[in-house]
C-alpha cells in the first residue's frame, strides 16, 4: 500500500517536473553580451521609368495579329540606381540595386544593417542612378549621428522621398571627429 | 498530443476573447495582470504548445526507432511531418500576435527568409525592421492565421489516423487527469514571464526564446538567414526520405494457403492494416465460396493474421499456425515438467528465470502466436505457461495484444481451445521497466502452479472478464 502512494507520489512529481521541465527549459535566456549598436538602412524606392521605343519593320508588324499591329513598341523598366553607405568617412557598402519581382517591375525593397561601436558616426547614404547621364534623382542624406550601446538607428525614406532618421540622434553642436 | 491540442484549444479561446489586435503587446498584457485567470491560461496555453511539440518529436522518434515508417504507415508518417510542420507553423503565428521581443526577431528572421525568393514585390523585411508602421491588419493576418491553421491541422490529424483500425488517440485516464493536473500546476506555480514588448531601436540585454519554436534563432547570427534555412529545410525534408533512406528488408508479406481456407473472415477482421481482402474463389470448393486474400502493398508484416486463422494455414513465412506447432512439439521433447515462458522480443523487460525452472521462448510478437501453440505447449508437458506481452497501448501493432487476450479468454474466434486449464496460464503485459513487478507475478503463480485447484490467484484482465448485462448489474448493485 505505502508502495503503490509512493509510486502515485513519485509519478506526479516527475510528471510536474516533466511539464514545467519542457516548458521551462524551453525558455533559452540568450544574452547579449557586447555593447554593439546599429545603424540600419530601410526603404522602398520607385526609381524614374525608363522607356526603349523602338519602330517595328513591315516585316515584324505582318507576324503579328491584326488587332495588335503598332509602328512603334516602347518597353518601360527602371532607371538602374545604386546605393552607396559611408560611415565615418569609410564607404562600408556599394552594390547595384535590383527591382523586386519576378520581372523586376515592382520597387526596390533595401534592408541592411551595419553593426558598429557605440560612437558618433558621420554617416553618409547615397541613393545615385548608375548612369550619370540619365534623368534621374540622386537622394543624399548626410548627417552625424550618435549611436548608443545596444540601440538601432534606423534610415528610411518617406514617399515623398525625403530621408527620415527613427531612433538614435543627432550629434549636437559641431560636427565631431569620428569615433571608429 | 491530443490532450495538448485540446488544451491548446480550449485555452487559446479563451486568450481570443480578450485579444486586441490594434494593441496586442498591451491587450496580451492586460490579460495576464487584470483578466480573471489570464495568467494561468496563458501558461497553459504556452505549456501545452511546448508540450505538444515535445511529445510530437518523442512519437516520430519513437516510430523512427521501431521502423514503422513503410508502406502501409507511410501515409501516416508522412503526415505525421506535415502536421509537425504545421504545429511550428501556427506556434509562430502564436508568437507574432504577442509581439514581444522574440516574436520581433522571428518576424524578422521570417521575413528576410522569404525575401530570398521573388514571391512578393515588397520586401517583407521592412515592415518588421520598422520601416512601416504596423497596424492591427498586420496581427489581425496573424490572428486569422493562427485560427486558420488549426482546421488544416483537423485535416492532417485525420489523415494521419485515417489509416489506423482503433487508434488509441486519449491516454490511460489515469494517466490523463495526472497529466493534466501537472499541466495545471506546472501553469499556476510557475507562469512563464512575459518578456519586453517588441521595440525595433533596442536590443534587449536578455532576450527569451522559446526552444521548442525558435531553435533555430541562435543559428542565425552564427549561419546567417539562408544558410540557417538551408539547414532547417535540410533537417525536415530529411524527414520525407526516412523511408528511401532506412528500406524494409526483402521480408515477404503474409501468405494464405487458399486450398484450405475455410472463408471465415476472421483475418480480414483481425489485420490492423486492412490488408487481407476476402475474394471470390477461383477453383470452387467445398470450403467456402471466398478466400482470403493479402495485398502485398497494404501487408505491415506484422504476421498478427497467424494467430486469427483458426484453421492454422496463414501468416508469415515459417510462423504459420502449422509451422507454430510443429516447433513446438519439437520444443517440449526435452522439456517436460517445466513452466515456458512465452516472451515478445520488443518491449518487454529482460529476465533470468532458469533457476526457477522457467525456459525462455522469445516470439516476434505475442499476437502473432496461435492459441494452439499454447495448447500444444500444455499437451506436451509444460508445467504452466507465462505469456508476456508488451503493454497493450505500447504494442508494435497496437491491437495483437487485445485480440490475443480476446482469444483466451473471451472466446474470440480461433480462441484457445476449451479443455485447456487457463489456471496453468499467466499473461502478464509489461514494459522494459517493469522488471521488479512481472517478477513477482512470475514467482506468485510458480508457487501457486502445483495447487491448482485453489481459487483466486488467477488474474483475469478486466476487460477480458464477460459483462453482465445491466439487469445482472442492477441486481448486483442492489445485492
Amino acid at each position: 500500500m505505502m508502495q503503490k502512494a509512493l509510486r502515485i507520489v513519485l509519478g506526479f512529481a516527475s510528471g510536474f517536473l516533466l511539464v514545467a521541465g519542457v516548458g521551462g527549459v524551453g525558455d533559452l535566456r540568450l544574452k547579449e553580451t557586447s555593447d554593439q549598436a546599429y545603424f540600419r538602412v530601410v526603404f522602398r524606392f520607385r526609381p524614374p521609368l525608363i522607356s526603349h521605343c523602338r519602330k517595328l519593320s513591315l516585316q515584324e508588324q505582318e507576324k503579328l495579329p491584326v488587332h495588335m499591329r503598332q509602328q512603334e513598341i516602347c518597353e518601360r523598366s527602371f532607371l538602374p540606381y545604386r546605393l552607396r553607405v559611408s560611415l565615418g568617412g569609410r564607404v562600408v557598402l556599394e552594390k547595384p540595386l535590383v527591382a523586386r519581382g519576378i520581372h523586376h517591375d515592382r520597387p526596390i525593397g533595401v534592408d541592411e544593417l551595419f553593426p558598429l561601436p557605440p560612437g558618433t558616426y558621420p554617416v553618409e547614404v547615397l541613393l545615385f542612378p548608375q548612369e550619370e547621364e540619365k534623368d534621374g534623382i540622386t537622394l543624399e542624406y548626410r548627417q552625424e549621428l550618435v549611436l548608443q550601446p545596444r540601440t538601432v538607428v534606423l534610415l528610411t525614406l518617406e514617399e515623398d522621398r525625403r530621408w527620415v532618421r527613427k531612433g538614435g540622434r543627432e550629434a549636437q553642436g559641431e560636427r565631431k571627429k569620428s569615433n571608429p | 498530443m491530443v490532450v495538448s491540442f485540446l488544451v491548446l484549444l480550449g485555452s487559446g479561446l479563451y486568450l481570443f476573447i480578450f485579444y486586441r489586435s490594434a494593441s496586442p503587446y498591451e491587450s496580451v498584457r492586460e490579460t495576464v495582470a487584470q483578466v480573471p485567470l489570464g495568467r494561468f491560461m496563458r501558461a497553459l496555453h504556452r505549456y501545452a504548445a511546448d508540450l505538444l511539440i515535445f511529445f510530437t518529436i518523442l512519437h516520430a522518434l519513437r516510430i523512427f526507432v521501431q521502423k514503422r515508417f513503410h508502406k502501409p504507415r507511410q501515409l501516416a508518417w508522412f503526415s505525421g511531418l506535415f502536421l509537425l510542420g504545421a504545429f511550428l507553423l501556427e506556434g509562430w503565428t502564436g508568437f507574432m500576435l504577442v509581439w514581444d521581443h522574440e516574436a520581433q526577431v522571428l518576424a524578422l528572421y521570417l521575413a528576410q527568409f522569404l525575401d530570398l525568393f521573388p514571391l512578393f514585390s515588397e520586401k517583407l523585411s521592412r515592415t518588421v525592421a520598422g520601416g512601416v508602421e504596423l497596424n492591427a491588419s498586420f496581427f489581425f493576418f496573424f490572428l486569422f492565421l493562427h485560427l486558420a491553421i488549426p482546421l488544416i491541422l483537423l485535416f492532417l490529424f485525420w489523415l494521419h489516423i485515417s489509416h489506423l483500425k482503433a487508434p488509441a488517440l486519449f491516454p490511460h485516464k489515469g494517466l490523463l487527469c495526472a497529466f493534466l493536473f501537472c499541466l495545471a500546476c506546472a501553469a499556476l506555480f510557475f507562469p512563464p514571464p512575459l518578456p519586453g514588448a517588441a521595440d525595433v531601436f533596442r536590443i534587449p540585454e536578455r532576450m527569451i526564446v522559446d526552444l521548442w519554436y525558435g531553435f533555430w534563432i541562435p543559428l542565425v547570427p552564427l549561419l546567417g538567414t539562408p544558410l540557417t534555412w538551408l539547414f532547417l529545410f535540410a533537417m525536415y525534408s530529411s524527414g520525407f526520405a526516412v523511408p528511401l533512406l532506412f528500406p524494409r528488408g526483402n521480408e515477404p508479406p503474409a501468405q494464405v494457403d487458399e486450398a484450405l481456407c475455410t472463408g471465415c473472415t476472421q483475418c480480414s477482421l483481425d489485420c490492423p492494416y486492412e490488408a487481407i481482402r476476402m475474394v471470390p474463389r477461383a477453383v470452387s470448393s467445398p470450403l467456402s465460396s471466398l478466400v482470403a486474400r493479402v495485398d502485398p502493398e497494404a501487408c505491415a508484416r506484422c504476421g498478427i493474421c497467424a494467430g486469427s486463422c483458426a484453421p492454422m494455414f496463414m501468416g508469415l513465412p515459417g510462423s504459420s499456425g502449422r509451422e507454430q506447432y510443429r516447433f513446438a512439439v519439437g520444443f517440449m521433447k526435452e522439456r517436460k515438467g517445466r513452466v515456458i515462458l512465452l516472451q515478445c522480443a520488443y518491449g518487454t523487460p529482460k529476465l533470468s528465470l532458469s533457476q526457477k525452472g522457467v525456459e525462455h521462448l522469445y516470439t516476434r510478437c505475442s499476437g502473432s502466436l496461435h492459441t494452439s501453440t499454447i495448447h500444444t505447449l500444455l499437451r506436451y508437458g509444460a508445467k504452466g505457461v507465462i505469456l508476456l506481452t508488451c503493454p497493450g497501448r505500447d504494442c508494435r501493432e497496437r491491437l495483437k495484444v487485445r485480440w490475443l487476450k480476446e482469444r483466451i479468454y473471451a472466446n474470440r474466434e480461433a480462441e484457445l481451445h476449451p479443455s485447456v486449464n487457463r489456471r496453468r496460464l499467466l499473461f502478464l503485459e509489461a514494459g522494459p521497466g517493469e522488471g521488479g513487478r512481472v517478477k513477482r507475478e512470475i514467482v506468485h503463480f510458480l508457487f501457486h502452479l502445483p495447487q491448482e485447484e485453489k481459487e483466486g490467484f488467477f488474474p483475469i484482465p478486466e476487460e477480458c472478464e464477460p459483462k453482465p448485462s445491466p439487469v445482472e448489474a442492477k441486481q448486483r448493485v442492489a445485492r
